[in-house]
């Protein structure tokens, strides 16, 4: 037989896939079951004591998983969120781009998982609601005297009750009667917080997108308000929390997994935010679930140390495994089963193309973790595709990858840059501001590393914030202090989501008002239309006359946002061990090197911008068309001065 | 007369060291175990001189300096070790002192001899018969020194030493070179004077190692030599005649913890390094050290990772124990 020449389905290659970035990436069907079992079982029993109670509990323990990367945190998080399925509703916290900012991340990402649902199934909001309605559809139905159509369509309810209800519920064009049916439902429940109730109710409405703004934190302009008929600040997640658990009428908890908490470690009063922020949420919200998940080594080295008491006293320690000898087989084997190619056996090893009994000694002496396990068999079975090597094959250590880092790593880039674009989640309409911001910080960070290497701009410090935040709504922004070699100039970077209204024109007062004091400012908004007002149109235009201000929107630099979520993606990859290249896992730094190195970022519109106040490449205050000296350094790669060289690269 | 004077208290001096050694060793030998008379008290090993008033001596010296302590009274009296005697214990030499390395010259010439044997097994008879007294002479070795030597080459894993057939003790030992072993071959000198009759496939072998030609069947090579066949095999022998065993390795690291352990985690290269100290440069290698820490992973010990590693320096993470994908810094949960 030969590999190389089979067709391209059998050429897939089952080890392909070895680490999760997301719960939702899990699959059952490679799940070994038995190992850390125990952490996952106690967790699951834990999560049914709950269900049901309408008061926090007092003697809840919040499970920590520990371990180090490559051995299965995330994807114990899946296992859960497999195993509960719909009998609890999952949300899937990621590394926190802001330490100041950990209840806006969660709200956002809850309000995220609400509104979203999977594989054309109904949103979490959506099965919840319509659980809530449908007695009170049947009860309305039984009183009314139906005619034919409408008796049918009951009928069909009760074969697909959520989908039918949700149906039935849909037909309305008319924005009020849903008005009618937020009031009639948060009349119902006193407890929590009216406006959270009906702008949930709203998610059946075509003013949808309003509604989920409104929940996430966005400030809405004040026509949006009125047409949702609600005009409080953006609810804490705690109330939006309890809200939920009101409408599923605490029948399912909600389990909230923290992953990674070690990304707060980049502030030294992160643990302690975050570890104090847990506690409320503990005791303020009924009917839910925390876990968190850590790096062995910075837990047990400092993190547990800066954690409050209280914290420490209601967690649990749950520390993962490596697979024994009988794990490494069961692994080996369901990636197996799963592979087109499995048939190829025919009377052979349920192992084939592997060696059983070699693969069982390697895992008992090497104790190898599950990533790596997978990434040898890749390698090993890249090698019997190909024609290299013959079966049975032995799963050793690493081989050494052929292929220089560098191109590996624009290879990852490009991987990572596709993701970004087809991932709903990562679309950059649905973005929280922090995210964009902490994006821009990471690649003005990576700038700033490279000093006089990054060509055409060389910041030397970076000041935050220079905005004035309100109580609701954080407005993001950042100092940069700039030496050309000549002289030292300061420019002002900021990120709005907003979109209008009151919000935004303060945003943009106060954002004017800090490029008054420096050489001129880029302000980023992740979103295709935005409407500053009259006042505030003429405070733009001027200071865009005055060659002060830029603004980049998303409707015409769709590319560069993309890549900054695209670095943004690498760079926690980096930080959380889960990049890795060949036989390298690559750190920060030298993840900051290799972005530096593959050029890809030279020429983002925001950096082109900063550097254009940049002298003597370019005289201060000139008109946008003039030419910058990333531009120069496009020119001789042969590149158009706008292209995107991310989009390029694809 | 001075000299000869100082010459007796270095030689005191090792003595009370040996002696505190000797007894202390015995409480962490016996974990979880209560000791009712004074640990040691029957034998009386050469070079401590232990009679019983020296006996009653070190008892009262440790006593004192805290290192045990006494609990209970009349019948229920009895010893146990404290966290400052397994911390004094940490810092003390291995006693005995571990034997000097094997002459390296005499290692690769019985290697090379046992190789050109091919993969027929070598009675000790005919091992010995490879030093004949002239060769012996000009090596500079003994009769001793070759028992040694291949004991010493047994725990490194070059020999593989088995039961032969024979009529004779010599004829009952066997050995054969592993693979480690041949890699050895290449990593010393011969003496120039040494004389050899090898065969075409033992050169070959020569030649396939040292040009770092792949091991057949080997599909995926590793950072570092892992152990295949006869060397696997091996791997069981060293653990079962290793020169400090497990229970030292955890006494150890338990006695460290409480020193330069925080927070539950002793850096490795911490271990390393006194293990280095106390048992020699071959107890702390990667024969010996690693692999030991590897196989008691998970069942004494808990080994993490190093992902963070902006706060080491270059040789604290080179003294670090090699995973598979992954660098071990920490030992925690000693149990």
């Amino acid at each position: 037989m030969i590999q190389s020449q089979l067709p391209p389905a059998i050429r897939e290659n089952p080890f392909r896939i070895s680490r999760l970035n997301h719960s939702s990436d899990f699959r059952g069907d490679w799940d070994v079951e038995s190992l850390n079992s125990a952490q996952s079982n106690w967790v699951l029993a834990e999560i049914e004591l709950i269900a049901g109670r309408t008061r926090p509990d007092p003697g809840q323990l919040i499970p920590i998983f520990l371990s180090q990367p490559g051995y299965g945190k995330t994807h114990i998080f899946g296992r859960l969120a497999a195993k509960l399925k719909e009998s609890a509703f999952f949300v899937f916290v990621g590394a926190i781009p802001d330490t100041r900012r950990i209840a806006e991340h969660l709200r956002w990402t809850v309000v995220e998982t609400l509104f979203r649902g999977e594989n054309g199934r109904p949103s979490p909001l959506e099965e919840a609601l319509a659980e809530l309605l449908l007695p009170s559809l049947i009860t309305h139905a039984d009183r009314c005297n139906l005619n034919h159509d409408k008796q049918q369509l009951l009928i069909s309810i009760l074969h697909s009750p959520v989908e039918g209800t949700l149906e039935i519920l849909g037909r309305s064009t008319h924005v009020a009667s849903y008005h009618k049916l937020a009031a009639s439902v948060s009349s119902r429940m006193p407890q929590v917080r009216a406006s959270i109730v009906r702008a949930m109710v709203l998610a059946l409405s075509p003013e949808k997108h309003l509604a989920r703004q409104w929940l996430r934190g966005e400030k809405l302009a004040e026509d949006e308000s009125r047409r949702i008929g609600i005009h409080d600040d953006s609810p804490n997640v705690m109330d939006v929390l309890n809200a939920f658990a009101a409408i599923l009428e605490y029948r399912k908890p909600m389990v909230i997994c923290f992953d990674q908490i070690e990304s707060v470690l980049k502030d030294a009063d992160g643990p302690r935010l975050l570890g104090t922020h847990l506690m409320e949420l503990l005791a303020g919200v009924a009917n839910q679930y925390l876990i968190v998940s850590c790096f062995a080594q910075a837990w047990y080295g400092n993190y547990s140390k800066l954690l409050p008491e209280a914290f420490l006293r209601r967690s649990k320690e749950l520390e993962l495994n490596f697979p024994a000898p009988e794990h490494a087989l069961a692994l080996v084997k369901k990636r197996l089963q799963t592979w087109p190619g499995y048939d190829l056996k025919q009377n052979r090893s349920e192992y084939f193309p592997f060696d059983s009994e070699k693969l069982e000694r390697f895992a008992r002496e090497e104790k190898p973790k599950p990533s790596e396990l997978i990434q040898l068999c890749e390698a090993a079975m890249d090698g019997w595709m190909s024609g290299r090597l013959k079966a049975p094959l032995v799963v050793s250590g690493h081989a050494p990858s052929e292929e220089p880092v560098a191109q590996l790593f624009h290879k990852r880039w490009i991987e990572e840059l596709a993701s970004v674009q087809s991932d709903p989640k990562r679309q950059t309409e649905e973005m929280s501001d922090a995210r964009i911001f902490a994006a821009m910080k990471e690649i003005i960070a990576m700038v700033k590393a490279a000093g006089r290497r990054w060509p055409g701009l060389q910041i030397t410090v970076m000041k935050e914030p220079v905005l004035p935040s309100t109580a609701s709504y954080p407005r993001y922004g950042m100092r940069l202090e700039i030496d050309d070699g000549a002289s030292k100039h300061s420019v002002t970077a900021g990120v709005t989501t907003m979109t209008g209204g009151n919000g935004l024109f303060y945003y943009v007062r106060e954002f004017i008002k800090t490029i008054k004091t420096s050489r001129g400012g880029v302000l980023l908004n992740p979103r295709h239309e935005f409407n500053l007002g009259q006042v505030g149109s003429t405070q733009v235009k001027k200071a865009r006359e005055a060659g002060k201000l830029e603004i980049l929107s998303l409707k015409d630099h769709r590319g560069m946002f993309a890549a900054m979520e695209c670095a943004l993606g690498l760079f926690e990859q980096a930080q959380t061990g889960n990049l890795v290249l060949g036989t390298q896992t690559i750190g920060y730094e030298q993840c900051q090197e290799l972005l530096r190195e593959s050029r890809v970022l030279e020429e983002l519109a925001f950096l082109q911008k900063i550097a254009k106040w940049n002298p003597p490449t370019q005289a201060v205050n000139k008109p946008l068309n003039a030419v910058s000296a990333p531009a120069a350094v496009a020119a001789r790669n042969g590149l158009e001065e706008e292209s995107e060289p991310e989009l390029a690269a694809i | 007369m001075k000299i000869e004077q100082d010459r007796d208290r270095d030689q005191d001096g090792n003595r009370d060291q040996n002696r505190d050694y000797f007894f202390l060793k015995q409480f962490l030998d016996s974990p979880g175990q209560i000791l009712k008379r004074f640990a040691g008290t029957k034998t009386n090993p050469k070079g401590l001189d232990l009679d019983a008033a020296a006996k009653r001596a070190v008892e009262a010296q440790l006593l004192a300096r805290n290192f045990i302590a006494v609990n209970g009274k009349g019948k229920d009296r009895h010893f146990a070790i404290t966290d400052a005697g397994r911390a004094h214990f940490a810092n003390l030499p291995v006693f005995p002192p571990p034997p000097p390395p094997p002459d390296p010259k005499l290692k690769v010439f019985i290697l090379l001899n046992l190789l050109g044997a091919g993969d027929r097994p070598v009675t000790l008879k005919q091992v010995k018969a490879m030093l004949p007294p002239a060769v012996a002479k000009t090596l500079g070795a003994s009769k001793e020194s070759l028992s040694a030597l291949l004991e010493s080459l047994v725990k490194d894993g070059a020999l593989l030493k088995s039961s032969g057939e024979g009529t004779s003790p010599d004829d009952r030992v066997v050995f054969r070179v592993t693979e480690n072993g041949k890699q050895e071959i290449l990593h010393h000198r011969q003496h120039g004077d040494m004389v050899f009759k090898l065969s075409g496939s033992a050169v070959n072998q020569l030649l396939e190692l040292a040009a770092g030609k792949p091991i057949a069947n080997a599909t995926v090579s590793h950072c570092m030599p892992l152990p295949a066949g006869d060397q696997a095999q091996n791997l069981v022998a060293l653990a079962a005649a290793s020169s400090f065993s497990d229970e030292e390795l955890i006494g150890e690291a338990r006695a460290l913890m409480a020193t330069r352990g925080s927070n539950g985690l002793l850096p490795i290269y911490e271990l390393r390094r006194h293990i280095r100290k106390k048992f020699g440069e071959h107890a702390a290698g990667l024969d010996e050290f690693d692999r030991k820490l590897k196989r008691l992973r998970g069942e004494r010990l808990d080994l993490i990772s190093l992902f963070d590693r902006s706060s080491f320096s270059h040789d604290q993470i080179s003294e670090g124990v090699q995973g598979v994908g992954e660098l071990f810094f920490y030992v925690r949960n000693l149990r």
